[in-house]
């Protein structure tokens, strides 16, 4: 019964309750009672013996078929009745493929877009009811597996259960999820509970509302990617399931979301204004008006903004908003709720820092004013203009270059290597850590820099911090005969978004910089990094790295006016100052995470086997993480944000800090656009599915395939006709005894 | 008054101690519920015609002469004296079934006979007396004395041995025996071959005796009623048979039903009468059925 045969038999019988073929003993009942009969029958003396004797003579044989007959049938009646309660079905018939014992895999769409609300109850809800009602239909040896598709995917009960109360209880108990799906790793843990059951007839039951986002590969429609996609399904298909798709969507349905919400300063120092943009997104199907737009800042009711809706088209609402106090605020945009409650808010950790803390590595150090090679930098950086009893927003340190290996560059948000001629494994180890954990490194070229161990320990092949490697130095800064100028490349990178849409005297400021000697920086093949600013020969001045999370610039000049006459323009502090806010940016990154996706955050490795616990957003006791040590680093891994909203975490000793982030639904659930049959099996090419419009024809279609090849209900027709004619022969045998 | 008619009962009667007086209770019962007088014209032998006077019983008129003589003539009966009666009571092992809740065939069939041997005897007749079962057992000459009824009563206080009945063979040696003509009675079962049985009597017709058969069967062996399995012990020697009377009912009452027709039918041809008795009937049916035969005779 529990595996499939080599070769199949015309006719395959099991018994969902085996054990009760015992009783099939008790066929043997009405024999007993026969003989028990015939020994108890009472005895008379009698006369006329003549007469029974010549009866008995002429009837025996007639009475002894009769008696035979009765015999057989009430043995047969027992038996009937015993393998009835035994529940019998047909496990194969011929090429028929019956309602065998079947491994019912349900999978429940738990994505957000469930979550949408139809007459009271959410399509989950429905979804629930419709998987408690098709667990309850199944028949008795069928075995149940629960899934939840997801991003990530939840096998709720992954060893198929015979308990279909259990199972039942467990539907019972889902909950809506708010994240996305990932439809790969969801048919992947299809494949691998259906291994996990030797029973070899599927099925397999999708209850979702279809929506288009959910059921997109992750390679897009239908392009490469989705191979692992395609793995799986050919692994299912292989299985030969019955797999059904019912669909709990309604097409048409309109939906609005707030689909992104961002501060745009890379850094929020307190006091500053900050402009946090939150995009409105009507998905149709009419247009909306007069739509209230909130922003909420730590549970304050802040500003609010009435927009106009289009159908289709996403409007940013912007609020000038300002962080008097440092520290983690969540400011959350938010619309009057609509049928999908979940993407009607939107949050943002806006994580405001007293000051952006920089660390000037200087090579050439030198105690006169505007000699040393951070001078001008440091002037530019904290010019020291700010009002009394505000201070500047970034605080500058200067150290000789011998001072870096012995800086915890743990509080400081940004380092920058001004001219420093080489660095030893143990520094690049430490700057490597500090990007780890967000922090920014800016690295400024100079006469001393040793392009052999930069190359060698920082660029290492484009694995290391910088995002090029350093060529010769081009030009002569000595004779400064002639000059490069920059080519502000459109003004596309935030280091130079001050100088966009700007009048001409200002923009000639940066253009008409006068660089006469630079390092050629050489960007490997297919790099990420982005040029922020070039020459105009083409050369890259300053890249900015890929490497998440912390921020890594290059310059190929110096932070001085060695080289260049940049450090005496007025576009000079801008530039830097927007250079270091931007690659301070990584201490405040990912800060908001998409449901479903894990936290991670990585601290001094001081910090490391510290407890911390997360308050999630659903409330309760708080959830206990320890940080791992990785790599001369402090890790918190975080897992459980399946639901939307912010989290605060709460660091132990011996690293006592407190943040929060946030975690927001994947703004493509907000699209209620819907699947239909072909897009269905377009994106899912070689799945043999039904579409099933809604629940009851689940329920008549499960309970048809459920009914055939069960044999209990023949055998009772059969044990009422035996009892017929049980009664029949009884009454005519006695009849004609009594004639 | 007692209310003799309640010992027409055999039941009743048979809580009754003593032979003699069961007889006479039973007598009693017979004439409280029938005749006035039963001994009133009553005999065998016809005497003579004599001329109606006024102040005869119109029923002794014989109409047949009136109606071609247009007199009116009294039969004139002659005293019986001389009728005999010879009592034959089978006492085989078979007389002594009996079905739950009635007397044994036997004992019906020795109401009958004492009842009658009473009632002959008071008319001034003879009654003799024969026991039998494979061979004649007892047999009382026939006698007319009063005093007879004391020795008729005491043979018959015997109870049926473990022996079968020859029921052939015994009427042979009898109708041998019996050397006067007269009326010979038969009770019995006669479960016996009917060609052997009729026979026999036979026999006695041949010696012209006027013959009535009294055919004493328990109720149970004409409709055989049970249901159960039930194992039957054969009596007077036969084998046991076990057998379901459910499915044996029918055939069994088949084979009695011809057995009683061949009997019937056998006893006609002869000119025997022949009268079934069932030991759930009321006694007086026997007595009247005998009288009845007797008046038919007559006439």
């Amino acid at each position: 019964m529990e595996s499939m045969p080599t070769f199949a038999p015309i006719l395959a019988v099991g018994f969902a309750n085996a054990g009760l073929l015992y009783g099939l003993a008790a066929a043997s009942i009405p024999i007993l009672i026969h003989l028990l009969n015939r020994r108890k029958r009472r005895e008379v003396r009698w006369a006329a013996m003549r007469f029974l004797a010549a009866a008995l003579a002429k009837n025996q044989r007639r009475i002894r078929i009769e008696q035979w007959l009765l015999l057989a049938l009430r043995c047969l009646l027992v038996a009937l009745v015993v393998g009835a309660m035994a529940k019998p079905f047909l496990e194969s018939f011929g090429n028929v493929i019956p309602g065998r014992r079947t491994h019912r895999v349900v999978v429940l769409d738990a994505s957000m877009s469930m979550a949408a609300k139809v007459g009271g109850t959410t399509r989950f809800d429905q979804a629930k009811a419709v998987a408690s009602q098709f667990v309850k239909d199944s028949r008795r040896g069928d075995a149940v597996s629960l899934v939840l598709m997801g991003d990530p995917p939840r096998v709720v009960v992954g060893d198929p259960s015979p308990n279909l109360e259990e199972v039942r209880k467990e539907v019972d108990e889902l909950t809506q999820g708010q994240g996305g799906v990932d439809l790969e790793a969801t048919f992947e843990a299809v494949d691998r509970v259906m291994e996990a059951s030797s029973i070899p007839q599927k099925e397999l039951v999708f209850l979702s509302d279809l929506q288009a986002a959910s059921w997109r590969p992750r390679g897009g429609d239908g392009a490469s990617g989705d191979e692992g996609l395609k793995r799986s399904i050919a692994r299912i298909e292989a299985r030969q399931p019955r797999s059904v798709v019912v669909d709990l969507g309604k097409a048409g349905a309109g939906n609005r979301a707030v689909v992104g919400l961002e501060a745009d300063a890379p850094v929020i120092t307190p006091g500053a204004t900050v402009a946090v943009t939150a995009l409105v997104r009507n998905f149709g199907p009419s247009a909306a008006e007069g739509v209230r737009v909130r922003l909420t800042t730590d549970g304050r009711l802040g500003p609010e903004q009435v927009v106009d809706l289009p159908v289709g088209e996403v409007v940013p609402v912007v609020f000038n908003q300002q962080f008097p106090a440092p520290g983690d605020h969540v400011v959350e945009a938010s619309i009057d709720e609509d049928a999908l409650p979940p993407d009607d808010r939107r949050l943002l950790v806006a994580s405001v820092r007293e000051a952006v803390r920089v660390l000037l590595v200087d090579g050439d150090f030198k105690s006169e004013a505007f000699l040393a090679e951070t001078d001008f930098l440091s002037q530019a950086l904290a010019p020291g203009e700010s009002a009394e009893g505000e201070p500047d927003p970034i605080r500058v340190e200067v150290v000789p270059e011998s001072q870096l290996a012995r800086r915890d560059l743990g509080s400081y948000d940004v380092v920058a290597l001004c001219n420093v001629a080489q660095f030893s494994p143990v520094e690049v180890k430490a700057l490597e850590d500090f990007l780890e954990q967000g922090g920014g490194v800016v690295v400024f070229g100079g006469d001393q820099v040793s392009a052999e161990n930069y190359n060698r320990l920082l660029f290492a092949d484009g694995r290391g911090i910088l995002p090029a490697s350093l060529g010769e130095v081009v030009g002569d800064a000595a004779k400064k005969e002639s000059a490069f100028r920059f080519d502000p490349l459109g003004f596309r990178h935030p280091i130079l978004a001050d100088f966009r849409n700007q009048a001409d005297p200002v923009v000639a400021g940066l253009t008409q910089t006068q660089v006469w000697s630079y390092h050629k920086l050489t960007l490997p093949k297919d790099s990420t990094a982005r040029v922020a600013l070039a020459f105009d020969d083409g050369d890259p001045a300053v890249i900015e790295s890929a490497r998440r999370p912390g921020r890594a610039f290059l310059a190929a000049l110096p932070a001085d006016a060695d080289w260049s006459n940049w450090p005496a323009h007025r576009s000079y502090p801008p530039v830097m100052t927007a250079l270091i806010m931007e690659a301070a940016s990584g201490r405040q990154a990912d800060r908001t995470i998409q449901v479903g996706r894990p936290f991670d955050q990585t601290f001094p490795g001081s910090a490391a086997g510290a407890a911390a616990t997360v308050v999630t957003p659903k409330g309760g006791a708080a959830t206990a993480v320890k940080l791992k040590a990785e790599g001369g680093l402090a890790r918190l891994h975080f897992e459980q944000t399946d639901a939307a909203g912010a989290y605060q975490v709460r660091l132990g000793p011996p690293a006592p800090t407190e943040l929060t982030f946030t975690a927001n639904p994947d703004p493509a659930e907000s699209d209620p656009a819907k699947l239909e049959r072909a897009g269905l099996a377009e994106r899912l090419p070689g799945w043999k599915f039904t579409l099933l419009d809604n629940g009851r024809e689940l329920a008549r279609s499960a309970a048809s395939v459920g009914r055939r090849g069960e044999l209990h209900r023949p055998l009772l027709y059969g044990v009422l006709a035996l009892l017929m004619i049980e009664s029949f022969a009884a009454w005519r045998f006695g009849r004609a005894g009594s004639r | 008054m007692e209310n003799y008619q309640s010992y027409l009962d055999p039941q009743t009667l048979a809580s009754v101690e003593g032979l003699d007086l069961q007889a006479r209770l039973l007598v009693e019962g017979y004439v409280a519920g029938m005749h006035p007088s039963p001994y009133h014209g009553f005999s065998v032998e016809f005497a003579e015609h004599r001329e109606y006077v006024p102040g005869d019983d119109v029923r002794h008129v014989d109409w047949k002469v009136w109606s071609k003589t247009d007199k009116l003539y009294l039969k004139q009966y002659e005293e019986e004296t001389n009728l005999l009666l010879y009592l034959l009571l089978d006492t085989s092992e078979s007389m002594s079934y009996a079905s739950e809740g009635r007397v044994s065939k036997f004992k019906y069939a020795q109401f009958v006979v004492a009842a009658l041997a009473y009632l002959i005897l008071q008319q001034q007749d003879s009654v003799g007396l024969a026991l039998f079962d494979d061979a004649v057992r007892r047999y009382l000459k026939p006698a007319g004395q009063p005093s007879h009824l004391k020795e008729v009563i005491h043979l018959l206080d015997v109870t049926p041995a473990r022996d079968k009945s020859d029921l052939g063979a015994v009427l042979h040696d009898l109708s041998e025996r019996f050397k006067k003509r007269g009326v010979v009675a038969i009770f019995s079962d006669l479960l016996d071959d009917p060609t052997k049985v009729l026979a026999g009597l036979k026999h006695f017709r041949h010696r012209r005796h006027e013959v009535v058969v009294f055919h004493v069967l328990d109720p149970d062996e004409v409709d055989f009623p049970f249901r159960d399995p039930t194992l039957f012990l054969g009596m007077e020697g036969l084998p046991d048979v076990a057998a379901d009377p459910a499915a044996l009912g029918a055939a069994y009452r088949k084979e009695v039903g011809a057995y009683l027709d061949a009997l019937k039918k056998g006893c006609r041809m002869i000119d025997i009468d022949y009268v079934p008795l069932r030991t759930d009937q009321p006694l007086d049916v026997a007595l009247s059925a005998y009288l009845a035969s007797r008046a038919a005779r007559k006439r």
